[in-house]
């Protein structure tokens, strides 16, 4: 199991930075033959985790659609192709992903928080703050959920008023 | 021509004087663990044209990616598939011919060389 976080970097009260919704995707683990790691190199998910690490999103996007279109029941692709989306502006393609991923997993806390971060990123508050609402209903003491309504509120308070 | 390989080797005797301690510091890592076999130059190789491609692309997927309901003549593909098989059932196969050394004709005789024996016809 290696757990990778996901969706986008905060910045807590206290000037740490944090990542968001760590989903954490199930891969296939190295083999150990004759004191020899054999590490299989062939899995969209694991490049597609990599390349978001690395903040690049077009090349982690090609990843997770990679993924998605080899196995389309992998949730963690799919949120994985999500917060790709989101993080490239393209919010349309990001609910389609999002709605996939919720056909197979449910509303889970994670979703929920990368929903909430992307309405945040396009500037819907009210939305976002419904779902993360929703998310730390869940998951009351989730740092990630909390650190996510903190930001949300600083993002209100310093929106620029609209004529 | 020689001014570039004058000018190559004069960075690549930079690089190499550069201090041994500046490795320990810089601590980068160029070949994460699943990307030590890409054929980019860098593991970031290619993701400006990928984030221009997803920009403008209209949708990955089209409409009809998904319908695996493709209408075909399943004969023809049935006897596509019996003619892979066997290749003698292909009207325009070759006659396959048997062994030249084995005894042809059985016990009748006859002169003369018998014709190499067809099968399969």
């Amino acid at each position: 199991m290696i757990s990778v976080a996901l969706a986008g970097c905060q910045t807590t009260s206290d000037s740490t930075a944090v990542t968001t919704a760590a989903p954490a995707a199930t891969l296939e683990k190295p083999i150990e033959l004759n004191g020899v790691t054999y590490v299989p190199s062939n899995e969209p998910l694991k490049a597609g985790l990599e390349q978001f690490g690395r903040q690049n999103y077009g090349l982690a996007e090609r990843y997770f659609r990679d993924a998605v279109e080899k196995n389309p029941r992998d949730s963690q692709a799919w949120i994985g192709l999500a917060a790709s989306y989101d993080r490239l502006a393209r919010f349309d393609f990001a609910d389609r992903a999002y709605e996939a991923a919720i056909r197979l997993d449910g509303e889970t806390v994670e979703i929920l928080n990368n929903q909430g971060y992307s309405y945040m990123l396009r500037g819907n508050y009210k939305l976002a703050h419904a779902k993360l609402q929703q998310a730390q209903k869940k998951a009351p003491d989730n740092p990630t959920v909390l650190n996510n309504l903190k930001l949300l509120k600083s993002a209100v308070q310093n929106a620029p008023v609209r004529p | 021509m020689m001014k570039v390989f004058a000018s190559l080797g004069f960075a690549l005797t930079l690089l190499s004087s550069a201090p041994p301690a500046l490795a320990g510091e810089y601590e980068y890592d160029f070949f994460g663990l699943y990307l030590q076999r890409r054929d980019g130059v860098t593991p970031d190789a290619g993701n400006a044209k990928a984030v221009n491609t997803v920009t403008h692309f209209i949708d990955p997927w089209r409409p009809y990616v998904r319908n695996r309901r493709i209408p075909a003549n399943g004969e023809r593909m049935v006897g596509a598939v019996e003619r892979y098989r066997d290749v003698r059932k292909s009207s325009g196969a070759a006659p396959t011919l048997s062994h030249p050394t084995t005894p042809q004709g059985g016990s009748s005789g006859g002169a003369g060389a018998a014709a190499p024996a067809l099968t399969g016809q």
